[in-house]
């Protein structure tokens, strides 16, 4: 990777070379870093190492910001970015809401978790830990390791600007995803499991193939059910993490501002939930694998209490709309990369939550819930949230779940939808689990079960030709005279 | 543009090099991406950038098995790792089906380039369109303008030298209305492959009106009722339901791994009437479908591939190694995101047409045939898992269709189904191939995203599933 000190003095000449346009602050944000990745589809292996470094440069005028990247680093496209982001700066016109890039904050600054260990792993290493997890998942013949990611990202960020804040940090990640298929059924039980840690020690691969058997295991059974109407439905932790992918977007101060979402400046200090749920969003939570002192602004993350008790306190905000709203930021403008790291240079920093994590003021077992519900669904994974509205929180998606009748878990579905808007999962969230899990895509965060009332739910049978088809081939499966698909 | 850094005699050396040390075939992909990006807020310029992401992605084939390693402009090192050349008895070893290297330039030249507009006037398009969409009953709109230039070569060990310059420009709006305190929004798009000419003023006046009335009309709108219905699809559902309902799993490396496509070519999959294609040089009246693409990311050439002929699947979405392991032609399916990602199979324009045995239908004697049930129209996104077969889109306008005629407008919804059953049941397939200007789309794989098209003629399917 690129020496630490290339970059710091990089953005030193961007920032002393936008001063001298007559720029009125400037930001550098410089990273370089470095991604060791197997992604692997039953035999096939896809092993990446990708070393990427840039700069990118936030500048503003009395009016505006304006933004540029770049992934050399020569001086010619340094000085090219900077004239580009003040040049964008005086392309905007007037903000008036603009007062400032941010000012240094102190705070208690976190030790953010660099591994040596992690940061050193090669593809043989990656390899061999999926191939641990494949042979738990492996030791019960009837299930097959389908596919895996694992990933062992360094990097180092700067956030330096002209105001005088100067953050650097150093992170190792590992990433490990495993999912697994049921051989004797047609469409197979599938199930699969994540783990993510910022230290070698955390990371255990025979957990993580224990954990995948586990999931593709109790998926095992689906039956086809006719069933339209409201009912109860417990989300499971990852569920959870998946369906408040559209509460993250509804409580950024961006859309806040501009109305798009139900829990607008006029919910604050009113009910938008059961008296019973907590919401917090806190970088700083030690369990938090990507916990961070500063967010991408170089602004002191701390915890945030969106939801307490149902009451709406707090939106999530970046510099910005904190000056703008008159309120403390909240430390909340990351930057994101997807699965190319030099997209963290290409993106500018937008407002996500860092960790959120759900509670209940009265927590209850799992078994528990379950007990209360005489008709409804346990729900494992959620298909299709980004189709939703999020202006409106409506969502409309199929899900995998259980039927529960008389308080217990029966048997798996097959062609389930939950529908319902979010300002609804919130009001009629009547029951949180003690138990936790924590799961990090698509929205990091320490997630319990939650039982909600009233949900529209629609289960269908397919059409009987196709249905006898698959009862077919199963019973083929079965006698050995059929292989599944994920077999061969 | 001169982004694309390195020098013939760099590639040839990185190239020489992994031969000597015993690759069976290398690839350089260098590639550079120069964007501007301006989002709009309300009448308010809120953002507006621009860069470039430049570097080289390299593919080796080493033991059987590919490596990948890519770089930015500053990280290219010597340094070379044993330990990431890895190999393991149950990695499979891969194979590349033979191509004719490819020598080829193909530049897509905007009739009105990029620059013929600073970006200050760029940001002044954005928000007089943005202003555009401003109504009654609308309470927020964020408009997004980007342009980019993809520079591209692809130099491999066989002697393939391809280099392409596309540029992509598209406006895209999020409209949201609130009506008696219902709010709705409604997102669509215009644009395409080529320059600023794709964004008339007629076409972009067309999308803001589309955008107010679409947020509006949803927020009036009642709820669909959950059930399943006999539905009429337009021309994007049509993209998006041949998209996620079929086309990922009949991608091959999908079909590998277990999709439910597997050991079914040559075998009925779907109603005789249908034809299944996805085209990577989707031309219509002009206008290239958004996933287009002259070459692969292997530097083979792209064409149109049938994937179902009159309701029998016919062919898997190949790259080289899935293309030898079937023993099927590579079809130039094998994309990238960029640089930073090695090429996995993926769609382009992905479309249902009628076949040979269609007879096709305008879309008021579709009207006419389903009678009564929904009409569907303008989507948002979808998902598939190709293991279990179950897909999902999502639909932002939905009529009551009643004795043929459109009746009341309900609000959007989602589809949902299995694919193996719902494809026999596509009963009848329209002639008006719908205006693919609007459907720009992304798909994500592998975490990588890849813009997708592209429309197609309207669809009738009986007894699919349709949420609240």
């Amino acid at each position: 990777m690129v020496r630490r000190e290339r970059i710091r003095e990089i953005i030193e000449y961007g920032i002393k070379t936008a001063l001298d346009l007559g720029a009125y602050q400037v930001e550098g944000f410089g990273y370089t870093g470095k991604e060791t990745r197997i992604y692997v589809r039953k035999r096939q292996v896809s092993s990446s190492v990708n070393l990427i470094s840039g700069i990118a440069f936030r500048i503003a005028t009395r009016n505006n910001v304006g933004f540029s990247y770049t992934t050399s680093l020569s001086e010619k496209a340094v000085k090219c970015a900077v004239e580009n982001a003040f040049s964008n700066a005086k392309a905007k016109g007037e903000d008036k809401s603009f007062k400032s890039l941010p000012e240094p904050i102190k705070t208690a600054e976190l030790k953010t978790g660099f591994d040596e260990a992690i940061s050193s792993l090669t593809i043989k290493d990656l390899i061999e830990f999926y191939e641990k997890a494949k042979d738990i998942v492996e030791r019960n013949k009837s299930l097959i390791m389908v596919a895996g990611l694992l990933s062992a990202a360094h990097a180092n960020m700067y956030v330096i600007n002209s105001l005088g804040l100067d953050h650097q940090e150093e992170k190792t990640i590992l990433i490990a995803y495993t999912y697994a298929g049921y051989l004797k059924e047609l469409p197979p039980a599938t199930g699969g499991w994540d783990i993510v840690v910022n230290k070698l020690t955390e990371f255990d691969p025979d957990f993580l193939g224990e954990k995948t058997a586990e999931d593709a295991k109790r998926a095992i059974g689906a039956k086809n059910i006719e069933f339209s109407g409201e009912s109860s439905v417990i989300f499971e932790p990852a569920a959870i993490n998946t369906l408040f992918f559209i509460f993250a977007r509804e409580i950024a101060a961006n859309n806040v501002d501009r109305g798009a979402t139900p829990f607008g400046l006029d919910k604050i200090n009113l009910k938008v939930a059961n008296k019973n749920l907590f919401i917090i969003d806190n970088a700083r939570y030690r369990k938090n694998a990507f916990i961070s002192s500063r967010d991408h602004e170089g602004v002191p993350t701390r915890e945030n209490v969106i939801i307490d008790k149902g009451i709406l306190k707090k939106h999530l905000t970046d510099y910005y709309f904190a000056l703008k709203w008159g309120v403390e930021p909240t430390g909340n403008a990351w930057r994101t990369s997807g699965s190319s790291l030099a997209n963290i240079l290409s993106n500018e920093p937008t407002i996500s939550p860092s960790f959120l994590m759900i509670k209940g003021n009265e927590e209850r077992s799992l078994e528990d819930l379950i007990s209360g519900v005489d008709h409804g669904f346990l729900v494992r994974d959620v298909m299709g949230v980004h189709m939703s509205d999020f202006s409106s929180g409506k969502f409309s998606v199929p899900v995998f779940g259980w039927l529960i009748e008389n308080g217990e878990v029966k048997h798996p579905v097959r062609n389930l939808m939950i529908s319902g808007t979010m300002p609804s999962v919130l009001e009629n969230c009547i029951g949180v689990s003690k138990e936790k899990e924590i799961h990090y895509f698509p929205l990091p965060g320490e997630y319990p079960y939650l039982l909600v009332e009233f949900m529209t739910a629609t289960a269908s049978k397919q059409p009987l030709k196709f249905r006898l088809i698959m009862k077919l081939l199963n019973l083929m499966i079965k006698l050995g005279l059929y292989r599944n698909p994920i077999a061969y | 543009m001169e982004n694309i850094i390195w020098r013939d005699e760099i590639i040839k050396k990185i190239i020489d090099s992994w031969l000597e040390k015993g690759a069976e075939y290398v690839e350089c992909r260098v590639e550079a991406r120069e964007a501007t990006s301006i989002r709009i807020i309300d009448g308010k310029v809120k953002t507006l950038s621009s860069g470039i992401l430049a570097g080289m992605g390299i593919r080796v084939l080493i033991n059987g098995q590919f490596l990948f390693i890519s770089y930015s402009a500053d990280e290219l090192s010597k340094r070379f790792v044993e330990d990431n050349i890895a190999k393991s008895y149950w990695m499979e070893k891969v194979e590349l089906a033979p191509v004719e290297p490819a020598v080829a330039k193909v530049k897509v030249m905007p009739k009105v380039p990029f620059n013929d507009l600073s970006n200050e006037d760029k940001a002044k398009l954005a928000l007089r369109e943005n202003e555009r969409c401003k109504g009654e009953y609308i309470k927020t709109v964020s408009t997004l303008y980007r342009d980019e230039i993809l520079e591209k070569r692809i130099i491999t060990s066989e002697g393939t030298d391809v280099y392409m310059q596309i540029p992509y420009v598209y406006i895209g709006h999020s409209v949201t209305a609130v009506v008696n305190g219902k709010r709705n929004e409604s997102r669509m798009r215009q644009g395409g492959i080529g320059g600023l000419e794709l964004l008339s003023e007629e076409k972009l006046v067309e999308i803001a009106e589309m955008g107010k009335e679409r947020a509006v009309k949803g927020a009036l709108a009642k709820a669909v009722k959950p059930g399943r219905y006999r539905v009429l699809l337009d021309g994007d559902l049509n993209h998006l339901f041949a998209h996620e309902a079929v086309g990922h799993a009949s991608e091959a490396d999908s079909v590998k791994v277990g999709s439910l496509l597997k050991g079914k070519l040559g075998k009925k999959i779907a109603s005789k009437i249908v034809d299944l294609v996805d085209d990577g040089r989707f031309e219509i009246n002009g206008v290239k479908g958004f996933g287009w693409i002259p070459y692969d990311d292997e530097g083979v050439k792209t064409g149109r591939t049938l994937i179902i002929e009159a309701g029998i699947l016919r062919n898997y979405l190949n790259d080289r190694a899935t293309a030898k392991f079937f023993g099927l032609k590579p079809t130039g399916n094998a994309r990238a995101q960029d640089f930073q990602n090695p090429p996995v199979v993926r769609m382009r324009n992905t479309f249902i047409a009628p076949s040979r045995e269609a007879q096709p239908l305008s879309n008021e004697e579709l009207l006419e045939l389903q009678k009564n049930g929904l009409l569907l129209k303008a989507g948002r996104g979808g998902q598939v898992d190709p293991i279990r077969g179950t897909f999902t889109f999502g639909v932002q306008e939905a009529y009551i269709v009643e004795n043929g005629e459109i009746k009341e407008r309900l609000g959007s919804t989602s589809i949902s189904g299995n694919f193996l059953a719902v494809l026999k049941s596509i009963v009848a397939i329209g002639m008006e191939f719908d205006e693919p200007g609007y459907s720009l789309g992304f798909c994500g794989k592998a975490m990588q995203s890849v813009p997708v098209g592209v429309s197609g003629v309207w669809l009738l399917v009986e007894n699919l599933t349709v949420g609240g």
